[in-house]
């Protein structure tokens, strides 16, 4: 709800401004028709937002202006100074409003007067003519406006507002105050709230009178005078003129139709869930196919309720399924009237580019499939609170538990991946960009090259797709500029004058593979390894000791700079590795191969989406830190007693075998502070040698994570997978035991040594 | 009060199942004032006894009450005969906690609000369950 007001907030204001800037535009040209329709769409999302919440005043302003904009738009009503000025105030009073919620969750004292006020301006430009009355809505309280707003039968009619706070001990005098309020004639509305908040508890005197009564009548003030006449002392009239129409009424009391369709229709699914074979199936089936149709109904989705309807025979399942498929087909339509006109809806604001993705139809499909399979895992969370009250045992429950956390885990996880496979996008987006700048290129370096582009088809994370044309393009220049000879070279070697450079991308699992490949010159490993010697980055013998392969790798290494290999053309640096550290940040990495005179091949090995991990979360030293749950075997808690000092280290005895038992902190090198408790909280993992127990202060969560590979610094400590960011925005390093162990081998040979 | 005015022959009917007078007077001024026809009953017995004799759009149940409480009433109806067992039931409840809500569903509620209601949102569940727009 928090960040659902926050998104509000920040898109209110920009409405806010860009309305402001286009009401602006509008004055500057009148008739400016788009302008017109800018504000309007303006307003029109403005109504739809603070609709999600429970300000009636606002949403009744915002309601009225967009009548009055609506008008502007068709032409009933001229766009003019009028219309221009009462829109700009609306949009002051909205941008006030919006910073006092923000400041204290409220409107301010006044809104509804002012909302009243501005209102009245709008429907006053609708309606011109003779005014009613001077009705200056400003001047009357704020409970006899909410009183109009609420009451839809009040038509304009001039009336009269009672507000009657009875005393606290009116039970005792023999008042009656709500027989005083039925003896009221020409009731138009009734509305009885606290007059201070309920007290609870002990505190709560349930003698004492605490109601706040207003109420609208037809009657003349004297009437309504007459019946109060003794209680005068705790009673205020006020005579409402005929102008407070109240065109507010019917929004103020209506909070968006669509979320409370949503809400029934979601309601029904879990109706329908519960169902138990008893005899009142039957009643319950056809109560919810009519209670999912009427709602459905009530927001213009008609054909969506004769699905509903038409499902009566076909059963409970027949009948949940068409509605998850309704909830799932997105956000209830508001209005049938709003259904009406979908292209307006979607046309971007002032003409900002909006981001969208298409989707293939059998993706969403597969999709919504799966979100029915975890509603009804989900399910069984509620057959076993069942369970639970019927007393069964704690064993049976938590393995049922256990199971449908496993089912609902498999879920999440499969729908991770349907999810991420939504934003698969092809290559091509990213090729394309290379037949242009390849022919630039070519031509400002005098070279005559031929591009080749397969593979375009191939899908891979959005995200990735965006990333690759950086480290593509280093790739690419690479081959233009230093991997491709010029025409005379090549012919001498006995090689077509044209060069020929090939970008070609294919699936290989879960990874893709993209691959640039030139038929240059290839890279030179002799003058490599005397490269490689020169900037002090290998020795001698230890690059005579490489073989060509392996020193072609070294181009990637950093400070490598390969940028006069074969003599550049160009100034640029060539910077593979840039191009290292970019696969990798991407989750995948670079590989290079090359035969002199034959040319080069660069490969990038990419994961085609970003994989969810689960992953343990344990306290050890006072910090967080994962584990793979992959790498996990068991979490134990053992008494201390039950771990044995053995020669050089620890160690336990689980079913039989004895398991040897280290600090997480001690292998971290941190300064570990005994806990001295009474269990070891122990975490079983899979090491190389075997299992071994690493004992941590505290089991914390486990969570499904998206793993980044290690970066920067990180990068050079040993035993981290990778990080990923926590719920609360902490950076949670991710270990991998194995190589810790590995890592540290004084403690992992001394434990060994004790087994 | 509906009393007094002449009813609109096709507006959307709402029986109000509630012990409490105060209850039943804000439910029927707010529903009226939205176009309903507002009928009520005090307890489940009563409520069955209409519910029986009139066509109803909605009935608005209340969870405690004497006699026959919500539960029980509501129970009774799903199994009565088609024309009755139908009809959509908004349960509100001063409890808001997550037994009677399970309650409610499992004998067939098709929804559940906690007391106390505000008029907007007794009144848009109200429509969009009774699915005639007043």
């Amino acid at each position: 709800m928090k960040e659902l007001l926050e998104q509000f907030l920040i898109e209110t204001r920009e409405l806010v401004q860009s309305a402001a800037e286009d009401l602006l535009a509008l004055e500057a040209s009148p008739g400016d028709v788009e302008a017109v329709n800018r504000v309007f769409r303006a307003f029109h999302t403005l109504k739809g937002s603070v609709g999600l919440f429970d300000y009636p005043p606002w949403f009744a302003l915002l309601h009225a202006a967009e009548d009055g904009l609506s008008a502007a738009r068709t032409g009933t009503v001229p766009a003019d100074a009028n219309l221009i000025d009462v829109s700009l105030e609306t949009l002051d009073a909205t941008a006030r409003w919006a910073d006092s919620i923000e400041k204290t969750g409220q409107l301010p004292g006044g809104a509804t007067a002012e909302a009243g006020a501005l209102a009245e301006r709008y429907r006053h430009l609708l309606t011109p003519g003779p005014k009613a009355r001077g009705a200056d809505a400003a001047v009357l309280p704020g409970w006899a406006l909410q009183l109009v707003d609420a009451s839809a039968d009040f038509g304009g009619k001039p009336s009269t507002a009672v507000r009657y706070r009875p005393r606290d001990d009116c039970f005792f005098t023999g008042d009656d105050p709500l027989g005083l309020v039925r003896k009221v004639p020409g009731l138009l509305a009734v509305s009885v709230a606290p007059a201070a908040p309920w007290r609870s508890g002990e505190e709560f005197d349930a003698f004492a009178c605490n109601l706040d009564i207003t109420l609208l009548t037809a009657a003349p003030r004297e009437e309504a005078e007459a019946v109060f006449r003794l209680v005068g002392d705790q009673v205020t009239v006020v005579d409402m003129p005929g102008g407070t129409r109240a065109a507010m009424a019917e929004p103020a009391v209506t909070p968006a139709s669509g979320a409370v369709a949503a809400a029934i229709l979601a309601e029904q699914v879990r109706v329908l869930a519960a169902m138990n074979g008893s005899d009142t199936d039957a009643g319950r089936l056809e109560a919810s196919a009519r209670a999912a149709a009427n709602a459905l109904l009530s927001v213009g989705q008609d054909g969506d309720a004769r699905r509903c309807e038409r499902m009566l025979g076909r059963g409970s399942d027949a009948l949940r399924e068409v509605i998850e498929s309704v909830l799932a087909g997105g956000p209830m339509g508001p209005s049938p009237t709003e259904a009406s006109e979908p292209t307006e809806q979607s046309q971007p604001l002032g003409g900002d580019a909006v981001r969208t993705l298409r989707v293939d139809a059998a993706r969403l499909d597969a999709l919504l499939a799966l979100i029915g399979e975890l509603v009804i895992a989900r399910n069984a969370f509620g057959h076993l609170t069942t369970r639970a009250e019927a007393g069964e045992s704690a064993g049976t429950l938590i393995r049922a538990i256990r199971e449908a956390d496993t089912n609902i885990g498999r879920l999440s996880i499969t729908l991770h991946r349907s999810v991420m496979s939504l934003r698969l996008t092809p290559l091509s987006q990213v090729f394309r960009r290379f037949a242009r700048l390849v022919r630039e290129a070519a031509r400002a370096l005098g070279k005559n090259v031929v591009l080749h582009i397969e593979g375009e088809d191939t899908e891979a994370d959005r995200g990735i797709v965006e990333s690759l044309f950086e480290p593509l393009l280093h790739v690419v220049r690479n081959a233009l500029d230093h991997g491709l000879e010029d025409a005379a070279t090549r012919r001498r070697g006995g090689k077509p004058e044209a060069g020929h450079i090939r970008i070609e991308a294919s699936q290989d699992g879960d990874s893709v593979v993209v691959t640039v490949s030139d038929d240059g010159r290839g890279i030179d490993p002799a003058f490599l390894r005397r490269r490689a010697v020169e900037r002090g980055l290998r020795s001698t013998e230890a690059v005579a000791a490489m073989d060509d392969d392996a020193v072609t790798d070294l181009i990637f290494a950093p400070g490598f700079s390969t940028a006069e290999v074969i003599g550049a053309l160009s100034g640029r640096g060539v910077g593979m590795d840039a191009v290292r550290a970019a696969a990798e940040r991407m989750g995948g990495r670079v590989s290079v191969e090359s035969r002199i005179g034959r040319g080069t091949v660069v490969r990038l090995h990419l994961p085609r989406t970003i994989a969810l991990t689960r992953v343990m979360v344990v306290r050890a030293s006072g910090e967080s830190y994962g584990v793979a749950m992959d790498a996990i075997v068991e979490v134990v808690r053992k008494p201390r007693a039950g771990i044995h000092a053995v020669a050089g280290g620890n160690a336990t005895v689980l079913r039989d075998q004895t398991v040897p038992v280290v600090r997480l902190v001690d292998l971290l090198g941190h300064e570990g502070v005994s806990l001295a408790t009474q269990e070891a909280l122990l975490l079983i993992v899979r090491a190389a040698e075997g299992t071994i127990a690493l004992e941590v202060d505290r089991f914390e969560e486990r969570i499904d994570a998206i793993i980044r590979p290690p970066s920067g610094l990180v990068r050079s400590v040993l035993g981290v997978a990778g990080t990923t960011l926590l719920g609360d925005g902490r950076v949670l390093l991710v270990l991998d035991p194995a190589s810790i162990l590995a890592s540290a081998p004084s403690v992992g040979r001394q434990t060994w040594e004790g087994r | 009060m509906s009393e007094t005015a002449s009813e609109p022959v096709d507006a959307p009917r709402v029986l109000v199942i509630d012990d409490a007078s105060l209850v039943r007077m804000y439910y029927r001024s707010a529903l009226e004032r939205a176009g309903f026809v507002v009928d009520e009953a005090l307890n489940g017995i009563e409520g069955l006894e209409r519910v029986l004799t009139t066509t109803y759009d909605l009935l608005v149940v209340d969870v405690n009450m004497p006699k026959m409480d919500g539960f029980s009433f509501l129970h009774t109806l799903r199994g009565r005969e088609p024309m009755v067992r139908s009809i959509p039931v908004l349960m509100t409840s001063t409890e808001a906690g997550d037994g009677d809500r399970e309650a409610a569903r499992a004998v067939g509620a098709n929804f559940y609000l906690v007391k106390p209601l505000p008029e907007g949102v007794l009144v848009a569940y109200a429509r969009a369950l009774a699915g005639r727009r007043p």
